[in-house]
């Protein structure tokens, strides 16, 4: 009987507590109290990570991993040479366009991924060991190099929650880097996505770069434009569709990416 | 001694939840303590584990927490009602409460993925159970 009063009274007086918490949401002890439970268990989670992917990684053979890192930059160049191509070139010569630039760029350490068991699953989202307080906000694209990796879903002070591309959720507009074909890039789980919403009239190509066309507000916040998401590696068209689809990958395997890049424009 | 091999245990759980993983293994780890031991502390020891998957996930605080603490109350409910220290309990409850908790954080429906979690808070069960005299 003393056991049963005893639970009682501690289920009631950590309830109690909780509501105060939820009610001191956005009150500085609240906050002061995550930032301390995240500063202890950032490295501690950082290190499960590692260790976790350990057995993954391992098994990658080096060459492989080389030619895919090597075929990955070319695919890249091939984008960037694509747009080059169609920007003009006295454009060009006088602001020498880097994209992204690194000035803008907030380096960011993978230190959690939801979702994920290696070998069986892919992870929808990332979590990042920098947060509020290091400039991160709500909709910042973060990157690796010049590809999109996701968006900035949510933060706290010194972590942040990005969405990948590939989550069933992400919706974003991308336009063919070889014909603009614009169009609505979809993900579908794993490294796959669908791009949709393309008109007949346009041509899509297997091996074809997909960059974002670009979806930023007067702040900055957003998508940039001209960031590789993936290669087309199925196509289908049906003249009595209105619109037709492709089947996208993405060239980068987030498992495999100790640190990622947060676009602050 | 035994506090410490639980807490072994919930802290490995904890931060293979945190960093990769979909399986629901604190609450997997706590409802199977509750069950063996019904004490009290085991309450606080559900509540700071939420605090912990809030900070990882970057969730609400609290929230976590709160569902832990509402499905053991569930559980402390029943075990007047019923026997909860039984597989059948054991797998029922897991299987709908870690549906409810795969849904509520993760915003999937995923059944395999409840069903084989449930399985393995059952083996979890039963080696604790078979293990007891050795470990409670």
């Amino acid at each position: 009987m003393r056991k049963r009063e005893s639970s009682i009274i501690t289920f009631i007086a950590l309830f109690v507590f909780i509501l105060f918490v939820f009610i001191l949401r956005d009150s500085g002890w609240s906050k002061g109290m995550r930032s301390i439970f995240e500063q202890i268990l950032s490295p501690l989670q950082s290190f499960a990570l590692s260790v976790s992917t350990l057995p993954s990684n391992l098994s990658t053979n080096k060459q492989l991993e080389k030619l895919q890192k090597e075929n990955r930059n070319l695919l890249s160049r091939q984008a960037e040479l694509e747009r080059l191509r169609q920007d003009n070139a006295a454009l060009n010569d006088q602001f020498a366009l880097v994209n992204p630039k690194p000035s803008l760029l907030i380096p960011a350490k993978i230190v959690g991924m939801p979702q994920f068991v290696p070998g069986i699953t892919y992870p929808d989202e990332i979590i990042l060991g920098i947060g509020s307080l290091d400039g991160i906000k709500e909709g910042l694209a973060v990157v690796s190099k010049d590809q999109l990796i996701g968006k900035i879903l949510r933060t706290s002070e010194h972590r942040s929650v990005a969405m990948l591309i590939s989550n069933k959720n992400s919706s974003i507009t991308v336009k063919n880097s070889a014909t603009g074909a614009l169009g609505l890039l979809k993900g579908m789980g794993g490294r796959d996505m669908i791009l949709d919403n393309v008109v007949l009239s346009e041509s899509l190509n297997i091996s074809d770069i997909i960059v974002t066309k670009g979806d930023q507000n007067e702040n900055g916040i957003g998508i940039a434009p001209d960031l590789v998401v993936g290669k087309i590696v199925s196509v289908s068209k049906k003249a009595s569709d209105l619109f037709q689809s492709a089947s996208v990958k993405s060239l980068t395997d987030v498992t495999k990416l100790p640190v990622v890049f947060v676009l602050n424009q | 001694m035994k506090a410490g091999i639980l807490l072994l245990i919930l802290f490995v759980f904890l931060f293979l939840e945190g960093s990769v993983t979909f399986v629901p293994l604190v609450f997997d780890a706590i409802l199977v303590l509750y069950v063996l031991k019904r004490e009290a502390w085991i309450f606080t020891l559900a509540f700071f584990a939420g605090l912990m998957l809030d900070v990882v996930y970057v969730r609400q605080f609290g929230q976590t927490s709160l569902f832990f603490l509402a499905s053991l109350f569930l559980v402390f409910l029943y075990e007047r009602k019923y026997e909860i220290k039984t597989k059948e309990f054991v797998f029922l409850f897991s299987f709908l409460a870690g549906g409810a908790y795969l849904y509520y954080f993760n915003r999937t429906i995923l059944v395999t993925q409840t069903l084989l979690n449930s399985l393995a808070v059952l083996v979890l069960f039963l080696a604790l159970s078979w293990k007891r005299n050795q470990i409670f």
